[in-house]
C-alpha cells in the first residue's frame, strides 16, 4: 500500500532531520508513549493507532535509514498480537520563504491479521497516523497546506 | 461376504431417509464448540505476521493484570514438555522439527502459533492475546516452489540443508523409448496446479479436559483420523495412548484438511494440564485459512507425451515440484499417494515421473478432498485435451479410445495397481448426454462472432479408495505399514436393542444410516431399530490404527467391519436361541426381532428375551454358551494387500477404483473474461450403492468444491508470504447463485474385491477441474493460449483469449 | 491492548418463544450470547466475517446474520432459531421435512442457517423459481451439499414437483 502526504511545519529542514533519531521530541507526539533507545541505536515506542475499532498500541521499532537537510529515510515496523505493520518511509523537506514543506511517502506492509479483512480500512488508518506523527513531531506551528 | 450373507436385502442399496437428519434439522446436534463443558477456559493462539523470522523476545506481561487471563503456554515450555512431532520423510529432511507451537527459536509461515494464551472466556482470551508483544527479526522468505529448489534460496528449515523435503524417480515402462519412436510429441514446459481447500465451513474445534487424578486427556471434537491423531500426541507429548480418549460428535467437515488436528490439540492438551481446567480453542475462519490445511500446489515441468499416428497414447513423462509448506505434516505422502492412478483412466504403458517435495514459507498442506491424486490425473487430463485439440483428433473419440475398456478389467496399470471395475466408455456416454452433447456443438457453432464463446469440456477421473499403507514405505523404506484395517463393534443391550459404532468418523456422509441399513438387513431389523453411534469415541474398542473418514474407504471398510461385526453378534444370538428352542444354531434365522427356527416359526425367542437370558440369567444356558457369549460382536476388516515392491515401485496400492466422469457446457464473456456454466453433467461409478441417495450427494459435493476451486478458490501469497484469502471475502467458496443445476447419472460395475461390491467414494477425483480447464480450452479455440493452469478466474480468461503460451506448448512431431 | 472496561448491560430478549434475561459486555455479539450463554445451537458460526449465514437468525422477523448485531442491541426483541421451526410435538415441519426427503444436509453445520433464509424466502411472497432460490441462499455457504439437494427441497417445500434423490423411486417404506 502506497500512502503520501504533504504539510507545511516552522521547524528548519535540519531539525527535521533529526526527528527520527530523538526521543525527547518524539516523546511530545501524543500517540507515542514509552519511547526509548534500543541497543541498536533505533528508537523504540509504544504507538497507537485510533482505529473504528478502537485503539491499538503497536510496539513499534523506528529505524533512520538516511537523513539529511534534504530528506530521510525512516523504516518503522510495529506489532502487537498477530498484527504487523512494517513502513518504509521517504520524507523529504522543501525550504519556502516562511516554513518548510515536508513531503512524505509511504509504502505500508500489513502483515497477520492486519493483512486479511483489516487491509479494507488499513488505508485511511495508517495515512492518518502516519500524517498525524509526522506533523506534531515537527512541532506546534503547523499549517496545513 | 456377499448379499446372501444378509437375512434380507431389504435396506441395503435402497435409498433411505438419513438417521443424520432430524437432530440436525432441529437444530439438535453437538459441534465441537456446542458441547457445554463446566469451568471451561479458552484458548487463542497469537500467530506468527511473518513469513520467516527469527523470535527474538516474547513478551506476555502485559496479560497478567487482565481480568480472566488464566495463563500461557510458551515455545520454550513446549521444548521441555514435548518432543517433535513424528516425521514421515527419511534423511536428511527428517531434521524438520515441527512442534505444537513455532520450533527452533523462529516462525515459518504467517499463521503459525507461537503462543497459546488462556482465559475465562472468548472474550477474556482474545483480550489476553491482544497484549502479547513479539519480537521478531524478520529473515528471507521464499514463496515459490520454483524459487526454493534454486542453490541460493531461504531456508525454510536450517538443519536440513536444502528445502528438498522428498525427492525420487518413478520409471515404469520405457518412456525414453516411447518418445524416441512414437509419430508425436507434445512438449509443454510448465503447469501449474494451484493452492485451494475444501473449507470445511466448521474450524476445527478441540477441547481437552485433563483429569490429574487418571492422568488422563479427554478430548472432544471432530477428529477425521482418531487413532493417528492420539498416536501423534502420545509420542510427542510422552503419555500412554491409552491415556488419550479423543470423542468425536457432530462434525463440521473434514474433506482430509482435518487430519492436521493433533498440532493445536497438543497445545491445548498441555494448557489443560498446566492450568488444571478444561480448555477449548475454537479455530477462527482467518485461523483455519492460515493452517486448517491447504490442498497440494504442484508445478509439472518438461513434460512430454507420446501419441501414435492413430491416437493412441503411449505415455509421458514430467518432473514435479509439489509446495507442501512450511512442514510436511501427512507429507511427504502425496510424493506417493498420486501413484495410485498412475495411469489416470488410460491404457498407458509408460510414466516416468521426477517428483520433489518442497518446503516453502507457507500453510502446510494436508489431504484435501482428492488428495494428491487429483493433481496428477489434471495434468494426464490436461495433456490428453493438449494433445487433442494440437494432432486434431476429437477429444471424445480420443479418450473413449484410450480409456481402459470394460473388457481390460481387472487391469493392472504401469505400477502393478489393479483397477478393479468398471465401464468408463458408458461412463462418457451418458455423461454427454447429459449435457446433450450435440445440441451442445449447435450452440457452440452458433455462438461464434456474438461476443460470447462455448466450451465443452471432459473430466475424466477415478476416486482410487481403500489405501494398502504399504506404500508409505516407497517414500521411506523404514516407516513401519502396511494394509489397511478398520474396526466395527455391534452389541445387543440389556433389552435387546441393538447397537453398532464403527471407527470411521462420518461428516456428512451418513454413516449412521448406511451402517443402520446393512445390520437391520443382517439382524431381520429395520434402521430405525438399530441404534447408531453418533461420531466416534476412541474409548469403544470400534478403531484400528487406521480408522477415520478419508481416502475415499467406508463403503468398504467401515461397511466391512460393521459386517464382520455383526456376523459375530448374530452368531451369538443363534447359540442361545438355538440352546433354548431346541436347535441347532445353523437353523436360527432373525426375523422382526425375533430368532426362529427356520421352516417352525412357532418356535421364536425375541431379541429381549435372548438379551434377558444372556445378561440375567445365564444359568438357563448351557455353560459353553453362556460363556462364549457377551452380545458383543467386535472385529475388523482387513483389506487385503501386500507390501509394494519397494525397489521397482510396484504393488497394488488401493482395493477400489471409483469413477466419475463429468462433462460440462460454458460460456465465456469475450469482453469480461467471466465465465458461466450452462450445463453441468457427471455420472458415478461406485460400484454396488448402499444408499444411492447418499453417493448422489457426495457426488453434488465433490462437483462443486471441483467447480468452485476451478473458478473461485485460491490460497494465493503475495511477495511478502501473507495469504491473500484469510477469509471468506478473499476466498470465495462458491454460493448457490455462482453454480448451475447439476445433472446427475451413475452406472454401476461392482467391484469384485470388496464385501458387498462397493466402492469407496466421495472424493471425487476433482472431475471440474478437469472439466472445466478442457472447456475454456474449447472456447478459447486454436487461435488461442492454452490452458496451462488449474485456476481460471476471469483475467486469465482474458489472457487466453489473447493467445500468448504458443511458445511453452510445442509439438516436436 | 490496554483492557477496555466493558460495559456490562442488562438484556431480556424473547429467544425462540420465552424470555431470556442477561447482563452483556457492550461488544458480546448476538452469535455469542445465543451460544454460549443460552446453549442455542442454531446459529453456528462459521466465518466471523458476516459471509458465511451459518448464524442466520429472525430477529423481530428480519432476517439477520447474529454475528452481525451486538446482543445489546437486541434487548426488548424477539429472536428466532432453527430450535423454534420443528412442529410442538417435536416433528419436522414441512420445509424441514423437505430438506430430509432431498437430501438437503450433510454435516449439517450451515443447515440451521439455510432453513432460516429458506423460511424467511418462502415466507416473502416472492415467487419461487429455481433462479429466485439460488439468489435468496447466495448469503449461506454450504460445503458438503453443492447446494443442489437445498435448492431441490426450498422447491420442493414451495410445492415444485422436483427431481427425486437418486434411487428414491424404489424407495421402502419406512
Amino acid at each position: 500500500m502506497k500512502l503520501s502526504g504533504t504539510f507545511t511545519t516552522q521547524a528548519s529542514p535540519a531539525q527535521l532531520a533529526r526527528l527520527s533519531t530523538e526521543p525527547r521530541q518524539l516523546e511530545q507526539v501524543t500517540s507515542l508513549r514509552d519511547v526509548a533507545v534500543d541497543a541498536h541505536g533505533h528508537i523504540r515506542a509504544i504507538f497507537t493507532a485510533a482505529t473504528p475499532l478502537g485503539a491499538i498500541p503497536l510496539t513499534t521499532t523506528i529505524a533512520t535509514d538516511r537523513a539529511d537537510e534534504s530528506s530521510s529515510r525512516v523504516l518503522v515496523r510495529g506489532t502487537r498480537g498477530q498484527h504487523r505493520v512494517d513502513v518504509t518511509l521517504e520524507i523529504s523537506y522543501q525550504p519556502t520563504a516562511t516554513a518548510t514543506q515536508v513531503s512524505w511517502h509511504a509504502d505500508v506492509r500489513l502483515g497477520g491479521t492486519g493483512a486479511s479483512v483489516a487491509q479494507r480500512v488499513a488505508h485511511d488508518i495508517a495515512r492518518n497516523a502516519i500524517d498525524g506523527v509526522l506533523q506534531q513531531a515537527a512541532g506546534q506551528h503547523l499549517t496545513l497546506t | 461376504m456377499t448379499m446372501q450373507d444378509t437375512a434380507t436385502s431389504t435396506w441395503t442399496g435402497k435409498t433411505v431417509p438419513r438417521k443424520e437428519d432430524d437432530r440436525l434439522l432441529k437444530a439438535q446436534g453437538e459441534f465441537g464448540d456446542d458441547t457445554p463443558i463446566a469451568h471451561l477456559g479458552h484458548v487463542v493462539f497469537v500467530r506468527s505476521p511473518y513469513a520467516h523470522a527469527r523470535i527474538l523476545d516474547i513478551d506476555v506481561s502485559a496479560a497478567e493484570s487482565l481480568p480472566g487471563y488464566l495463563g500461557c503456554l510458551l515455545p520454550d515450555e513446549v521444548d521441555v514438555l514435548t518432543d517433535g512431532f513424528m516425521e514421515l520423510q527419511p534423511a536428511p529432511a527428517d531434521a524438520e522439527v515441527d512442534k505444537c507451537l513455532a520450533a527452533g527459536g523462529k516462525v515459518r509461515f504467517v499463521g503459525e502459533p507461537v503462543v497459546a494464551v488462556a482465559g475465562t472466556s472468548r472474550q477474556a482470551a482474545r483480550d489476553v492475546a491482544a497484549t502479547v508483544v513479539v519480537d521478531y527479526e524478520p529473515l528471507p522468505h521464499v514463496v515459490d516452489a520454483r524459487r526454493a529448489v534454486e542453490p541460493e534460496a531461504p531456508q525454510v528449515h536450517d538443519e536440513i540443508g536444502s528445502n528438498v523435503a522428498w525427492d525420487g524417480v518413478y520409471d515404469w515402462g520405457d518412456i525414453d523409448a516411447a518418445l524416441k519412436s512414437a509419430d508425436h510429441v507434445i512438449e509443454v514446459d510448465e503447469l501449474h496446479f494451484h493452492r485451494f481447500s475444501s473449507t470445511p465451513l466448521e474450524c476445527s474445534v478441540v477441547t481437552v479436559s485433563y483429569d490429574a487424578g487418571i492422568d488422563t486427556f479427554n478430548l472432544i471434537g471432530g477428529c477425521a483420523m482418531p487413532q493417528i491423531t492420539t498416536l501423534m500426541m502420545a509420542a510427542a507429548m510422552r503419555h500412554p495412548a491409552e491415556k488419550i480418549r479423543i470423542v468425536s460428535k457432530d462434525f463440521g467437515g473434514s474433506f482430509g484438511v482435518k487430519i492436521g488436528m493433533y498440532v493445536p490439540a497438543t497445545a491445548v492438551a498441555l494448557l489443560s494440564r498446566k492450568l488444571g481446567r478444561p480448555m477449548r480453542w475454537t479455530e477462527t475462519r482467518t485461523e483455519h485459512h492460515w493452517m486448517g490445511g491447504h490442498g497440494n500446489e504442484r508445478w509439472f515441468h518438461n513434460v512430454k507425451m507420446a501419441v501414435t499416428s492413430e491416437g493412441r497414447v503411449l505415455g509421458l513423462s514430467y518432473d514435479a515440484l509439489d509446495d507442501v509448506g512450511a512442514y510436511t505434516r501427512y507429507e511427504p505422502l502425496g510424493a506417493v499417494i498420486w501413484t495410485q492412478v498412475a495411469n489416470a483412466c488410460y491404457q498407458l504403458q509408460h510414466l516416468k515421473v521426477h517428483y520433489r517435495s518442497i518446503y516453502t514459507n507457507k500453510g502446510p498442506v494436508h489431504p484435501n478432498r482428492g488428495y494428491s491424486r487429483l493433481q496428477h490425473m489434471w495434468l494426464v487430463e490436461r495433456m490428453m485435451d493438449i494433445a487433442a485439440h494440437r494432432l486434431g483428433f476429437d477429444p471424445v473419440q480420443f479418450r473413449l479410445q484410450n480409456y481402459v475398456q470394460p473388457e481390460q478389467y481387472p487391469y493392472e496399470t504401469v505400477n502393478g495397481c489393479v483397477y478393479d471395475s468398471g465401464n468408463l466408455p458408458l461412463s462418457l456416454e451418458k455423461a454427454l448426454d447429459l449435457i446433450e452433447y450435440d445440441d451442445a456443438r449447435r450452440l457452440q457453432r452458433e455462438s461464434a462472432g456474438t461476443g460470447k464463446r462455448i466450451g465443452i469440456g471432459i473430466g475424466s477421473t477415478l476416486d482410487s479408495g481403500t489405501n494398502n499403507f504399504g506404500q508409505a514405505r516407497l517414500i521411506n523404506q523404514f516407516l513401519p505399514f502396511s494394509g489397511n484395517t478398520e474396526g466395527g463393534l455391534v452389541r445387543m443391550g440389556v433389552d435387546g436393542s441393538v447397537y453398532t459404532v464403527t471407527g470411521g468418523v462420518a461428516f456428512g456422509q451418513g454413516h449412521e444410516t448406511t451402517v443402520a441399513q446393512v445390520v437391520a438387513d443382517m439382524l431381520g431389523l429395520t434402521p430405525d431399530e438399530i441404534i447408531t453411534h453418533r461420531g466416534s469415541d476412541s474409548a469403544l474398542s470400534a478403531q484400528t490404527g487406521f480408522s477415520g473418514s478419508y481416502a475415499s474407504q467406508f463403503a468398504v471398510t467401515g461397511i466391512g467391519a460393521i459386517l464382520n461385526a455383526t456376523r459375530k453378534l448374530v452368531r451369538e444370538i443363534q447359540l442361545v436361541a438355538a440352546s433354548i428352542l431346541g436347535a441347532t444354531p445353523e437353523e436360527i434365522v432373525l426375523e422382526g426381532g425375533h430368532a426362529l427356527v427356520l421352516g417352525d416359526p412357532e418356535r421364536a425367542l425375541p431379541f429381549a428375551a435372548v438379551a434377558g437370558i444372556v445378561h440375567f440369567s445365564p444359568a438357563d444356558l448351557p455353560a459353553e454358551v453362556a460363556d462364549e457369549v457377551g452380545l458383543v460382536g467386535r472385529a475388523v476388516y482387513r483389506a487385503p494387500f501386500e507390501i509394494p515392491d519397494l525397489e521397482r515401485k510396484r504393488g497394488n496400492l488401493t482395493l477400489t477404483y471409483a469413477s466419475q466422469i463429468h462433462a460440462c457446457v460454458l460460456e465465456i464473456d469475450e469482453e469480461t473474461g467471466e465465465v458461466k456454466i450452462l450445463r453441468y453433467g457427471m455420472v458415478d461409478d461406485c460400484g454396488t450403492p448402499i444408499n444411492p441417495m447418499i453417493i448422489q450427494g457426495q457426488v453434488h459435493g465433490a462437483t462443486v468444491h471441483g467447480i468452485s476451486a476451478a473458478l473461485f478458490e485460491h490460497f494465493a501469497y503475495d511477495d511478502d508470504g501473507q495469504l491473500l484469502a484469510a477469509n471468506f471475502y478473499d476466498y470465495h467458496a462458491a454460493t448457490a447463485l455462482d453454480l448451475p443445476s447439476l445433472r446427475y447419472d451413475s452406472v454401476v460395475s461392482p467391484s469384485p474385491f470388496t464385501p458387498i461390491g462397493a466402492k469407496g467414494m466421495g472424493e471425487g477425483g476433482g472431475a471440474p477441474l478437469h472439466a472445466i480447464a478442457a472447456a475454456i480450452q474449447d472456447a478459447v479455440g486454436g487461435d488461442g493460449g492454452v490452458v496451462l493452469e488449474s485456476f481460471n478466474p476471469p483475467e486469465r480468461i482474458l489472457g487466453l483469449l489473447n493467445g500468448g503460451t504458443e511458445s511453452t506448448v510445442r509439438v516436436l512431431r | 491492548m490496554t483492557q477496555p472496561q466493558d460495559e456490562m448491560l442488562p438484556i431480556s430478549v424473547t429467544v425462540d418463544g420465552r424470555l431470556e434475561t442477561g447482563q452483556v459486555s457492550s461488544r458480546t455479539l448476538l452469535v455469542h450470547w445465543l451460544r454460549d450463554d443460552l446453549d442455542k445451537r442454531g446459529p453456528k458460526i462459521g466465518c466471523d466475517t458476516g459471509n458465511c449465514g451459518a448464524c442466520t437468525i429472525r430477529w423481530d422477523g428480519l432476517l439477520v446474520k447474529s454475528c452481525m448485531v451486538l446482543a445489546a442491541q437486541a434487548d426488548d426483541t424477539r429472536v428466532e432459531t432453527a430450535a423454534s421451526l420443528a412442529h410442538d410435538d417435536g416433528s419436522l415441519n414441512d420445509l424441514q421435512a423437505c430438506f430430509k426427503e432431498h437430501h438437503g444436509l450433510q454435516c449439517g453445520y450451515c443447515t440451521s442457517g439455510m432453513l432460516m433464509t429458506a423460511t424467511d424466502l418462502l415466507e416473502s411472497g416472492e415467487e419461487i423459481t429455481e433462479h429466485s432460490v439460488r439468489r435468496g441462499l447466495k448469503g449461506n455457504i454450504c460445503r458438503c451439499t453443492g447446494y443442489e439437494n437445498i435448492v431441490r427441497a426450498v422447491r420442493a417445500a414451495a410445492g415444485h414437483d422436483v427431481e427425486k434423490p437418486h434411487g428414491a423411486a424404489e424407495e421402502v417404506a419406512s
